[in-house]
């Protein structure tokens, strides 16, 4: 039985500094092309949930799957390195995978080619589109159980075990069933580390890869591309007032609450 | 242009729901567009409900499908048949995420989650959103090429729409399907306690620069002498020093206190998103250069125990 992950490559936009969103007027796009290539961290977190499935049980048997140009096998590489079984590259331009249409086309004919896939994990978006649906479409698609919001997974006694966060608690979910899941942040999920010797050994094993001419012929049937006008950035025109030691500052702050709240003295 | 409205609120005790939808929809020449409500509810036989800005409320009686989503996606695809609409608006209790795209690709139509607003110009028929993207720190702003289903961000902002004098019309529907075999899966649910923080003036979001969950736990004691509630940022919340339904920011909570003050938080754009709507926010964060004082009212450079510590050390004297 078969999990895979579908893993994505993102820029860090954490290192992305303020004043370095700005829009290029003739492109019409921000580069933010000097900021690190990291694994998409929604999916660093799905891919630790699947590993500690497949540390559970041996009869689990893990895979990544990533859509993209070679550059994006260097998270294929980590996640062989720390213990995944397989990995798949479906190669792919930049430009067909902007919608999650697109992308949940592509996932779709990699995962019905092959019947022992039980469980996909998504991460539940991405950090530059933002579109948050390529799981829930690639279900459909599929005619598979979607559940969204995912913070954990266990499988025991031939169950997986889902939990899932609402908006008014959690929703424990058991099934066997063929299911696309998408995973949302998780306490202490950390991704694990890899060792140098792993590490080393992962660039000697094999990835899959699809061409798109393998590929092209599913997307005929995609939507068209989503219009993306323009991106515009709201700067904030606040003129931050810093409290200054002339009057002791937790006074200070104790007075702003109170002004604040319309409240007597705390 | 035609909106029609998917949801499961309790519209007949509240519609704050329906109105945080409207308070985002720009229609230029309104008189011109109309907007419906689609709702499932087999016990209902009141005509005399209204919904402001609400021209015709479809409810469905005649649905016994367990299955909320396919119950919501065949009433939806009936409604499309009858009256196809321009746009699908989905407000659902908890199933935005899981319904929006699952509808979406069952009509082969597009799709956007989270939406800031949408406009239409009658003029030049243009039907525009804008969403975040870039992880928030930007605003994409998307014509829609046809026929799309979206949902709003949700939030917690109190909101002021535009009052309408006409009643809505009230449409009974006695659609049925039949209902397929579901495969067996077990659930349950585990009810969270309500944390306060949608209704609370007073919210303290705590950020990494915190240090601790030791740390969490002192605020937690300062929150509970100023009658805050306390929330925590992704990074809080991955590391486990605040439970999961404490997130504040775009894949939380958004949320408009009197007051938000921030420690140890730098200011990334997820939990900006979350926090701009407040209406005063004092940040505590030691370094001077974090972003988080771009878009403070106010602003502390200590250490945020010693501010703290002070201040109950000041209220005992």
């Amino acid at each position: 039985m078969k999990i895979i992950s579908c893993i994505k490559q993102v820029y860090d936009l954490d290192k992305v500094l303020e004043n370095d969103w700005v829009v290029d007027e003739t492109s019409k796009n921000i580069d933010i092309s000097y900021a690190n290539l990291i694994m998409n961290p929604y999916d660093e977190t799905a891919l630790e949930l699947m590993l500690r499935m497949t540390d559970s049980s041996k009869e689990l048997i893990s895979e990544v799957v990533t859509i993209g140009n070679q550059k994006s096998e260097a998270i294929l590489r980590k996640a062989l390195a720390i213990g995944v079984n397989y990995a798949t590259r479906i190669n792919v331009k930049e430009q067909d995978t902007t919608t999650p249409f697109n992308i949940a086309s592509l996932l779709h004919h990699q995962i019905t080619s092959d019947n022992d896939i039980q469980l996909v994990l998504c991460g539940r978006q991405s950090d530059i589109l933002n579109h948050g649906q390529t799981g829930q479409i690639l279900a459909q698609k599929l005619g598979w159980s979607c559940f969204t919001n995912v913070f954990n997974i266990k499988y025991e006694n031939n169950y997986f075990h889902i939990s899932r966060l609402l908006n008014d608690g959690i929703e424990h979910i058991k099934t066997k069933e063929k299911a696309v899941i998408t995973i949302t942040q998780s306490p202490n999920m950390f991704l694990r580390m890899a060792t140098l010797m792993n590490t080393m050994k992962a660039k000697q094993k094999p990835i899959k890869l699809i061409d798109l001419n393998e590929t092209a012929k599913v997307k005929k049937n995609s939507l068209e591309e989503y219009k993306l006008d323009k991106l515009t950035i709201e700067k904030s025109n606040k003129e931050c007032i810093f409290l200054t030691n002339d009057k002791e500052i937790s006074l200070q702050l104790n007075e702003l609450i109170n002004n604040y709240l319309n409240k007597e003295a705390i | 242009m035609k909106i029609a409205i998917l949801t499961n609120h309790d519209i007949f005790t509240s519609t704050k729901e329906i109105d945080s939808v409207l308070s985002k929809i720009s229609l230029i020449n309104s008189s011109e567009n109309k907007i419906d409500l689609i709702y499932i509810n087999n016990g209902f036989k009141d005509s005399s409900l209204s919904v402001n800005m609400i021209n015709q409320i479809f409810i469905y009686n005649k649905i016994n499908d367990k299955n909320l989503l396919r119950s919501l996606s065949m009433v939806a695809i009936d409604y499309n048949e009858n009256h196809n609409p321009d746009l699908f608006i989905i407000s659902l209790k908890d199933s935005n995420d899981d319904f929006v795209p699952f509808l979406a690709s069952k009509l082969s139509i597009e799709s956007y989650l989270n939406c800031e607003s949408f406009n239409y110009n009658y003029k030049t028929k243009r039907k525009t959103i804008i969403k975040p993207v870039y992880g928030g720190n930007v605003l994409g702003h998307y014509t829609l090429n046809n026929q799309a289903v979206i949902s709003f961000s949700l939030d917690a902002r109190r909101l002021v729409t535009k009052k309408t004098k006409s009643k809505s019309k009230i449409m009974f529907v006695d659609y049925t399907y039949d209902i397929p075999k579901d495969i067996k899966i077990s659930k349950s649910f585990e009810i969270i306690e309500s944390n306060g923080i949608k209704d609370a003036k007073f919210v303290i979001v705590c950020g990494y620069g915190v240090g601790s969950q030791e740390n969490i736990n002192l605020v937690k004691e300062y929150a509970k002498k100023v009658g805050a509630v306390v929330c925590g940022t992704k990074k809080v919340i991955d590391l486990g020093w605040l439970p999961m339904n404490l997130l504040i920011g775009s894949t939380g909570q958004l949320i408009s206190p009197d007051l938000c003050l921030t420690i140890g938080v730098s200011g990334a754009a997820p939990l900006l998103n979350g926090i701009i709507k407040s209406k005063k926010i004092i940040a505590i964060n030691k370094d001077k250069d974090a972003r988080i004082f771009n878009y403070a009212d106010y602003g502390i450079t200590e250490d945020f125990k010693d501010v703290i510590f002070k201040e109950q050390t000041n209220e005992k004297q």
